[in-house]
């Protein structure tokens, strides 16, 4: 039996290799493994498929009705999915075991949730928003005959992308607190089809993720963007953001609490 | 181990209570350098609790501890660092192979170089014996496949301080005995604390033992000790014939103070109490033998199992509690 005198030893308080370390789990159960494939396959046709059919060989094409069109299809359903991945991100881990053994090394739990949180984003915005965003580029620009611009389109695929960010942060969230994956997988869903009937709250519609895809009166944030009009506010985009890192906190503060 | 070799767990009444119901009962375990530590109990004694509080895994309710001189709620990420875990069931990631299994493990301790960390995964594979079976993914993995896996993935890095809950519960007796002496090379580097249902490898490979139940420490020490159990020397012995006379005789002696007679077919087994070591040896067989009636067909002084020391505890724990 050796000893370690051939091997680089972590220092104890090296976040980084651990995060890395976890990271490569994440990236690596989708990356490897033909999720991905799928998924991009499956957002594709949804998110440019659709379009495509519904559009192709149409006179006097309103280039704001497709990308309203693009918004409904890449902000209501890609959601579903991602809430589905998640739902058993934390809480298949607490019940399998394996995150007992992963805290059994020299992590912390911060990292543990830090590196699901920032795998999954990866894994999900990638293969949800920007693969069928960057097709929808081109696509669009094709079937509208207008040249959008390249950066706005961009900007617009990370906004639906910060859409994607604030479900996955509020399952996992839910995924600390409970311990049935329906539950968890319950709530969310609910709130991202009630949100058709709160934005009709006066004031709420400025607030909701769906506002950045689905806004009335009016065309949508992305829209807007896209169009080079002036949107009709960015609260949608500032309280989407704060939800998502508040989730995020919320769900350090009660891993935290976890019992193995 | 040594009476001077220092503490590597030390807990001072450690409690832990779940839903009102106390798992944990002011434990106060010492465990020495290079000992191995057999930690004994029934089902729902709370060994589990105990390993996962030193680890840091659960909060204690009341108490606390060291384990490696470090704090068991403040520094339990450095107390990980220096220690190597084998949970009851281990659970790994399916889709990964072994080998994948304890290179991920692996990197939690060492940055590199590459070479060398995949040279410590083939060691440790070849050294629990699935290196065949190292680029397979664990969700075909036998009980004691992962089992073994679960061992290599705790040594990896050479831990100060190896943590096994129930190691060879899931292992074939060739696992079992490969385990047993693993364990036994290992304590030149490590500390060993296990828990067992096992008493049988408590007794072959442990120095120190502690029995727990219903989370209280009811019997601690070292092995030899406690196998020593009672302060009375008894003596087995079958005998055939007439042995009405050299029982009376044997009883007279001042040194027995109890002879216990179990009849069977045509041989009788006296289990003998004698208060006196010395004269016991000198005489016992003598006077037996001095009447011509008996023959003695076995004989020989009884050895205490750990099972006997184990239940007697235990037994009597629930007397106190009655």
């Amino acid at each position: 039996m050796s000893l370690n005198e051939n091997l680089e030893i972590v220092i104890e308080k090296n976040w980084k290799r651990s995060f890395l370390n976890l990271l490569s789990v994440e990236l690596g159960g989708w990356w490897k493994s033909k999720s991905w494939i799928w998924m991009t396959l499956l957002w594709v046709g949804i998110i440019n498929g659709v379009p495509a059919l519904t559009f192709l060989g149409a006179e006097d094409l309103d280039p704001a009705a497709l990308l309203f069109f693009y918004g409904l299809m890449n902000g209501m359903f890609p959601p579903i999915a991602v809430i589905l991945i998640l739902q058993d991100s934390i809480v298949g881990e607490k019940k399998s075991g394996t995150a007992s053994w992963v805290l059994s090394k020299p992590v912390s739990r911060k990292i543990f949730i830090c590196a699901k949180w920032v795998g999954n984003s990866l894994n999900i915005f990638i293969t949800m928003a920007l693969f069928p965003g960057i097709i929808a580029f081109f696509e669009f620009s094709l079937l509208s005959g207008v040249a959008f611009s390249f950066f706005s389109f961009l900007l617009v695929i990370f906004l639906l992308g910060l859409n994607l960010l604030f479900y996955i942060s509020f399952t996992l969230m839910l995924g600390t607190f409970q311990s049935n994956p329906g539950a968890v997988a319950a709530i969310p869903m609910i709130f991202n089809f009630s949100q058709q009937f709160l934005m009709s709250i006066p004031f709420v519609g400025y607030l909701l993720p769906m506002s950045i895809y689905l806004s009335q009166p009016g065309n949508p944030i992305i829209v807007s963007i896209i169009l080079g009009e002036e949107i009709f506010s960015i609260l949608p985009v500032i309280f989407t953001g704060t939800l998502t890192i508040l989730f995020l906190v919320i769900a350090f503060w009660r891993f935290e609490k976890e019992e193995f | 181990m040594l009476k001077h070799d220092p503490i590597i767990i030390d807990t001072q009444d450690l409690c832990k209570n779940y839903n009102g119901v106390q798992a944990l009962k002011n434990l106060n375990l010492q465990v020495r350098k290079n000992s191995i530590y057999g930690f004994l109990g029934p089902n729902g004694a709370g060994k589990t609790t105990t390993i996962k509080l030193l680890l840091g895994l659960i909060k204690p309710t009341s108490g606390g501890g060291t384990v490696l001189n470090y704090d068991v709620t403040r520094e339990n990420m450095k107390i990980r660092a220096r220690t190597g875990y084998l949970p009851q069931e281990p659970r790994f990631y399916e889709y990964m192979t072994a080998r994948d299994v304890l290179t991920f493990t692996a990197r939690f301790f060492f940055y590199g170089p590459k070479i060398e960390i995949e040279n410590r995964v083939s060691e440790m594979l070849a050294l629990v014996g699935i290196e065949k079976k190292a680029d397979r993914p664990i969700k075909g993995f036998s009980g004691g496949e992962r089992q073994r896996l679960g061992i290599a993935q705790a040594m990896i890095h050479y831990p100060d301080l190896l943590i096994l809950d129930e190691p060879t519960a899931s292992l074939d007796p060739v696992g079992r005995h490969m385990i047993l002496e693993l364990m036994e090379k290992l304590r030149e580097f490590s500390t060993i604390f296990y828990s067992t249902h096992i008493l049988d490898d408590v007794q072959r490979v442990s120095d120190t033992v502690g029995i727990l139940n219903r989370g209280t420490l009811v019997a601690k020490g070292n092995i030899e000790k406690l196998l020593a159990g009672s302060e009375e020397t008894i003596y087995l012995i079958t005998l055939k014939g007439d042995t009405e006379d050299a029982y009376k005789n044997l009883s007279n002696q001042p040194w027995v103070s109890n002879i216990n007679v179990e009849k069977k077919e045509n041989k009788a087994k006296w289990q003998i109490k004698v208060t006196d070591d010395d004269m016991a040896e000198d005489k016992l067989l003598r006077l037996i033998l001095a009447d011509n009636k008996v023959k003695v067909t076995d004989y020989r002084l009884k050895q205490y199992e750990l099972e006997e020391i184990f239940l007697q505890v235990l037994e009597e724990d629930e007397n106190v509690v009655k």
